[in-house]
């Protein structure tokens, strides 16, 4: 009992850079030192790729942070993103990472979309889950 | 003796005549000009290891061993290729991988020993298998496929599904690994030998743990790695790997194997996917199989069994514009039989056939209906 609370997870997150400008402005959370944080210019950069090589590297958790679909700058990045996401979850379920070692969290310059407690229900419950099964930990 | 002069020993490169027969057959060669077996045969020969492993004509290669047919020094160009790539990539030169690079991070994922897979999902109750049998098996990456591929609508998992119900037919109620993990062909032959041989190592513990005394396989790829590769890399594990299609023909004589005919006369191609028919010589079952079922024709294309052309890319490796005109080639070729359907053997031909088909530059010439082979036979059972 004791090592599980004191396990750290290691956390990837990858924010696109509209979100980021977003989370200094409404004065979101501060990520803590065990987050990785990677911007990229549009959550629709991502791919499964992305998602798995992180988890193959070691992460216990990855979070994609980005714009609600309507305020995508990009018009087209968020719904990708979506669309990378459902097939990520899939092959994530094929080989058994559980489903909340991966999220994706919407941030809006207008809408409070409460963000801070859903990020922060991903950290709790990424710890609650152990190192990942791929972490070689 | 260094590694590149050790590797053209053992694969008889040396042997090379400089005829050119291979360059005159190659698909890549037929369509790029700056490549050439014979070419990479020269260099090879003529620099130094640090020159050669950065030369990008080592990925180039489909290791479909077409060329190996035709020479007439008995030059094994593609094993060389194989070789060759696991030493340069031990130098850190990679290949350029498609889609990313997904699949082969979902390979280097499944060679973690803590894994634990959902992968048996799609096994639904018609579906005969046991905890225990003599015959297990090896289902591949079907289902990783289909979850992947699915902008493609391609069916992997139809296909395994199928297997099955063809074993069932013939008695057979397979058992199958919960934790099955890639063969780790693509691994092998774009030169990642150390995690080849990791999943390598966690299938044949698995497999053993079954107690299993045979093994079947419907994928080329796993088929000819399982029973050529991992003997050769990690000595006999001592259980027999048999094609689904031997299997299926031994039983077509007895009444355990019978198919429904078409309503009316139709008329397919058969594609010899390279692992089944120039690496493991199986050429004959699955057009037995196919001439089983009544009112259906072969219509061979030009360039059939040994001399069949690849689908265009191999190992999620290089796919370009070679690729794609390598597959409007073959696909054309199909075509111009006059069939109704090009029957694939090899789910990995089945997507490359259909991203072809896909792509909007793909004229009408070259687009023809895909079905696979397994999931054929098991639609017409009777
Ligand atoms: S066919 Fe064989 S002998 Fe002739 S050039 Fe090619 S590798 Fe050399
Ligand atoms: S194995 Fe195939 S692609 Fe490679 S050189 Fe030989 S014919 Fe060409």
């Amino acid at each position: 009992m004791k090592k599980e609370s004191k396990f750290e997870p290691k956390i990837v997150t990858f924010i696109c850079t509209r979100s980021s400008h977003a989370m200094q402005k409404r004065r979101e959370l501060k990520f803590p030192d065990n987050v990785k944080v990677i911007r990229i210019i549009c959550l629709g950069r991502i791919n499964p790729s992305f998602i798995f090589k992180t988890f193959e590297r070691g992460a216990d958790g990855v979070l994609l942070i980005g714009c609600p679909i309507d305020e995508c700058q990009y018009s087209f990045g968020s719904k990708l993103a979506e669309e990378h996401l459902f097939t990520t979850k899939k092959i994530g379920n094929l080989l058994g990472i559980d489903k909340a070692r991966l999220k994706l969290v919407n941030i809006s310059l207008t809408k409070d979309l409460k963000f801070k407690s859903k990020v922060n229900k991903f950290f709790r419950d990424v710890k609650k889950l152990g190192p990942s099964p791929l972490s070689n930990r | 003796m260094n590694i590149l002069t050790e590797t053209i020993k053992k694969t008889n490169v040396y042997f090379c005549l400089d005829c050119g027969k291979c360059t005159s057959i190659c698909p890549v060669a037929l369509r790029n000009p700056e490549y050439s077996p014979r070419k990479v045969i020269n260099a090879a020969v003529h620099s130094t290891p640090e020159e050669f492993f950065k030369s990008e004509l080592l990925w180039e290669c489909l290791t479909c061993k077409t060329c190996k047919e035709r020479c007439p020094s008995d030059v094994y160009f593609s094993g060389f290729i194989r070789d060759v790539r696991s030493a340069a990539m031990e130098k850190e030169k990679k290949p350029e991988c498609s889609h990313s690079g997904t699949l082969q991070t979902l390979m280097r994922i499944m060679t973690k020993p803590a894994l634990s897979q959902n992968r048996l999902g799609w096994v639904t109750p018609n579906l005969k298998t046991s905890k225990e049998n003599d015959y297990l098996y090896f289902v591949g990456c079907s289902p990783y496929l289909d979850a992947y591929f699915e902008y493609l609508d391609i069916d992997t998992i139809h296909s395994s599904r199928s297997a099955i119900k063809l074993l069932n037919r013939i008695g057979i109620e397979p058992t199958l690994l919960e934790n099955e993990r890639c063969c780790g062909h693509d691994l092998l032959w774009t030169g990642d030998v150390e995690n080849f041989k990791k999943l390598a190592e966690l299938n044949i513990e698995e497999i053993k743990k079954s107690g299993c005394k045979k093994i079947v396989v419907s994928c080329p790829e796993c088929y000819n790695t399982l029973k050529v590769d991992y003997p050769k890399y990690l000595g006999d594990f001592g259980i027999e790997v048999i094609h689904i299609t031997k299997l299926l023909v031994e039983n077509l004589e007895n009444d355990k194997l019978k198919f429904r005919n078409f309503k009316q006369k139709i008329e397919v191609t058969f594609q010899d996917p390279c692992r089944l028919g120039r690496y493991s010589g199986i050429y004959e079952e699955p057009r037995k199989l196919l001439e089983a079922i009544g009112k259906l024709e072969i219509i061979e294309m030009p360039r059939s069994r040994k001399g069949s052309i690849c689908c265009g890319t191999s190992a999620w490796a290089n796919c370009n514009m070679v690729s794609k005109q390598i597959q409007t080639d073959r696909l054309k070729e199909a075509k111009s039989t006059d069939a109704d359907l090009l029957v694939t053997a090899c789910s990995k031909c089945q997507i490359h056939f259909k991203c072809a088909m896909n792509d909007e530059n793909t004229p009408e010439s070259a687009k023809i209906k895909n079905v696979d082979l397994i999931s054929l036979l098991a639609d017409r059972l009777k």
